[in-house]
């Protein structure tokens, strides 16, 4: 039986998703954030971080919610293939994420309720109860999504 | 995602639009006149007004920092640049306008995810504690005759 860790996020409204372990690098001030003009509902900030600037994507309003007022920024890395230089972004968070552990029996069905997710995860996990979808952080930050507004 | 420098040795224009900072190559602004030097009788459609420039009028709009048509226009907008467009001109108007000289500030492309196709954003660099973000006229009037005629 195979385990790995994860963070879970809550992005607000009842969505939450989750990310590697390894893949949460750092929680910074949503105070920090730039608004970008002519940019999709969902991601219509910049955050600086280690000399780059980084999308700031808005998980709650990509999949239907408003936008929401985030509490933290989540700075997440992800590479597209093994051995590249790894890729960064941010996403807005509206709690600190929670630290889980996580095994194959827990793997489930993506959850049915709110569309889009089967665009955005990679898969999904059971925890205490609620269908928690794993996000692949590359297809969220390279190239257009389709908003479910 | 950085990549270059802006424009080193290069002047440039900042536009300021309440919250934004509209970066120009300094060179495409012809003229910057007061706001109200705008003749707001019988504007051209979705326009606020006219503005006189080589003794001919050429329609003047004001935008929202979020690069929105407005119909009425902020009382901190109090200056208006002319931009050629094609031919002839247009105006934008603005709260204020900086010109900044050698700018070398780090250039940053707009990230994928934040790509539209209509954008008149070619990239963005860091200003002051925060951000502006660079067009020129060619991609800004464009976006703009866009906005006019979808409205």
């Amino acid at each position: 039986m195979s385990r790995m860790n994860a963070w879970v996020m809550d992005f607000g409204m009842s969505y939450r998703a989750a990310v590697g372990g390894r893949e949460l690098l750092h929680l910074i001030d949503v105070r920090t954030t730039f608004a970008v003009p002519c940019t999709p509902s969902y991601c219509r900030s910049v955050v600086f971080w280690q000399e780059q600037l980084l999308p700031v994507m808005d998980i709650a309003s990509l999949l239907g919610g408003k936008s929401q007022e985030a509490q933290f920024i989540a700075i997440v890395g992800y590479q597209q293939k093994r051995g590249e230089y790894p890729q960064f972004g941010a996403l807005m968070v509206a709690s600190p994420p929670l630290h889980v552990a996580v095994s194959d029996e827990q793997a489930c069905m993506l959850p049915e309720t709110i569309l889009g997710w089967d665009e955005l995860a990679i898969s999904c996990f059971d925890y205490l109860g609620d269908a928690v979808p794993v996000l692949n952080l590359t297809r969220l930050f390279n190239g257009r999504q389709t908003s479910h507004h | 995602m950085q990549i270059a420098r802006y424009g080193l040795n290069t002047t440039a224009a900042l536009l300021k639009i309440t919250g934004l900072n509209l970066l120009l190559p300094q060179g495409e602004i012809r003229t910057l006149e007061s706001a109200t030097d705008v003749d707001t009788a019988a504007p051209a459609l979705n326009s606020i007004g006219w503005i006189t420039y080589t003794q001919k009028r050429w329609p003047v709009y004001c935008l929202s920092e979020e690069l929105a048509l407005m119909a009425v226009v902020p009382s901190e907008r109090r200056a208006c640049a002319l931009l050629a467009m094609g031919a002839g001109f247009i105006g934008i108007l603005c709260d204020d306008m900086i010109i900044l000289k050698d700018i070398a500030a780090q250039r940053y492309e707009l990230p994928d995810a934040m790509r539209l196709a209509d954008t008149p954003i070619l990239h963005l660099v860091a200003y002051e504690q925060g951000i502006a973000c660079v067009t020129n006229a060619t991609q800004l009037t464009a976006y703009i005759e866009q906005l006019v005629l979808n409205a």
